[in-house]
């Protein structure tokens, strides 16, 4: 015969049905006779009802099935559902941020947006082209103006060291040679190239772009060779002017250079000579912002 | 008389390449794994998907299942390892979602407003109690309770002994009286401070 403690342990299993049938009789013939055990064991058997019915369960659709016989047939929509869910999370953000690099990249590179430094260069740029184009038009009868708007002729522009910043200066003759080659209005020349080459060059002074224009000998309008020297610490510039004597073209000192701004600074210098070399006459014009001294050494050492 | 085919007989012809037959399997027992997994997510489309992953995963591994044995056995212990490998995913996370059973679950039913509420009233706390429980716990009671499934099967579904089981589900159940003792408790002295608050005024 089972006590009050042995029995209370055992109500559950009781309860469950698992007690093996000795201890099972055991604990009902305890039952029988405890009052306080019986009520004990009718608490417990209310407590399992109310859990049971404690805790409802959502119904699943019909088409549930249908859903998980769609995913085994069709093994491409098989993904684990925590894997999926994780997934989702963070691809979606992380796709769009990619996006979005990539937009913001792609209109940087292809000119979409450009830095106000940049508009600022273009526009320089564009306004040097106009000058130049008017300034040769105006002062070279040796070139008509249909040669002008043709492009056959674009010297490269001189203009004032203080018109622009240094750096700024090197970016825009670079720009400008590399605008004139793509577009085949000038050629750029190797020093060796060069007609007339001066032997003698103010301190300081470094040959910065050599190119030449036009085609002479095919009945087009005579090559001009156009040679620029910079000197990289003061920012002083040297622009030597060879034209062959048969392009037409009468040369004077007073004349304005070729491609210097009409409204030049006073502290250019200008110097001209005609020069020969195996039988063939050169106008040779030579200015810059170096002394009139300077310049007639340069004239004097050319060959 | 298809109606009549027995779990062995429809997985049988599943592995014959009848897949019309483990659809029958789906439908059979689609709500009984989902009330499992519901009762330890606690989050219908969280449940679903494990349901909809469980059924997947018998489908692929059905050739290993033993035709000697109940099949309900087997497809449980496939539900509740996924569930509580969930729930563990879940809890590392801090994303579980422990909605309130009962809010998706109002008695519509019910004529009576007042036992209509007293009735949601006692599911939200049963719910709540069991929420308080360790997974596995959880796991042993619902087995038990909603399932009505005997220690054996349940000793299968978790893969340990009948012993264990009896353990656990004692201590489960002791756990699950004092949560519920300590509720009981609070309610009542706050139901004293309430009357004695309106004696007061």
């Amino acid at each position: 015969m089972l006590n009050c403690s042995e029995t209370e342990k055992l109500l559950d299993l009781y309860i469950d049905q698992e007690l093996d049938p000795p201890t099972k009789e055991k604990c009902e013939q305890h039952l029988c006779h405890c009052s306080r055990c019986s009520e004990l064991l009718k608490l417990r058997e209310q407590e399992r009802e109310t859990i049971i019915n404690g805790f409802p369960v959502p119904e699943l659709t019909p088409a549930f099935s249908k859903k998980v016989m769609e995913k085994i047939t069709n093994p491409a929509l098989n993904r684990t559902p925590s894997k999926n869910s994780r997934l989702k999370k963070w691809m979606l953000p992380l796709t769009a941020a990619c996006l979005l690099v990539m937009v913001i990249y792609g209109a940087f590179s292809q000119g979409i947006f450009s830095s106000p430094q940049d508009a600022m260069l273009t526009d320089q740029k564009l306004e040097q082209g106009r000058e130049i184009a008017n300034v040769t038009a105006d002062n070279s009868s040796a070139s008509p103006q249909k040669d002008v708007q043709e492009g056959t002729i674009t010297p490269e522009p001189a203009l004032p060291p203080d018109a622009i910043a240094p750096d700024e200066r090197t970016v825009n003759n670079r720009s400008d040679l590399d605008t004139g080659v793509s577009s085949g209005q000038i050629t750029p020349i190797s020093p060796t190239n060069a007609v007339l080459t001066p032997q003698y060059l103010p301190a300081g002074f470094v040959r910065t772009s050599a190119s030449s224009s036009g085609s002479a000998g095919k009945g087009g309008s005579p090559a001009i060779c156009i040679l620029s020297f910079e000197n990289p610490q003061t920012g002083g510039r040297l622009c030597l002017e060879i034209i062959p004597d048969n392009s037409g073209a009468e040369m004077n000192a007073q004349d304005t250079p070729l491609t210097a701004d009409s409204q030049d600074d006073m502290r250019y210098q200008l110097a001209t000579r005609y020069v020969e070399k195996n039988g063939q006459g050169y106008w040779v014009r030579i200015y810059g912002d170096v002394p009139q001294t300077e310049l007639n050494k340069v004239l004097d050492s050319l060959k | 008389m298809q109606k009549n085919l027995t779990d062995q007989e429809l997985v049988q012809r599943t592995l014959a390449g009848e897949l019309s037959a483990f659809e029958k399997l789906v439908c059979r027992y689609q709500q009984a794994v989902f009330s499992i997994v519901f009762r330890i997510l606690r989050n219908k489309e969280e449940a679903e998907d494990i349901v909809q992953e469980s059924f997947i995963k018998c489908y692929q591994s059905l050739d290993k299942y033993d035709q000697g044995r109940p099949f309900t056995p087997w497809l449980y212990r496939i539900a509740s390892n996924l569930a509580l490998t969930r729930v563990r995913q879940l809890k590392k996370q801090r994303l579980i979602p422990w909605e309130t059973a009962s809010s998706q679950l109002a008695d519509r039913n019910a004529v009576n407003p007042a036992a209509s509420l007293e009735a949601v009233e006692i599911k939200q706390e049963v719910s709540s109690y069991l929420a308080k429980l360790k997974p596995l716990d959880q796991l042993v009671i619902i087995l038990r309770y909603y399932q009505d499934l005997n220690y054996d099967e349940i000793a299968y579904i978790l893969d340990t002994t009948r012993n264990n089981v009896e353990v656990r589900l004692c201590r489960a159940r002791q756990r699950l009286r004092q949560i519920w003792v300590k509720q009981e408790v609070k309610k009542c002295s706050t139901a004293v401070k309430q009357k004695n608050s309106s004696i007061s005024i």
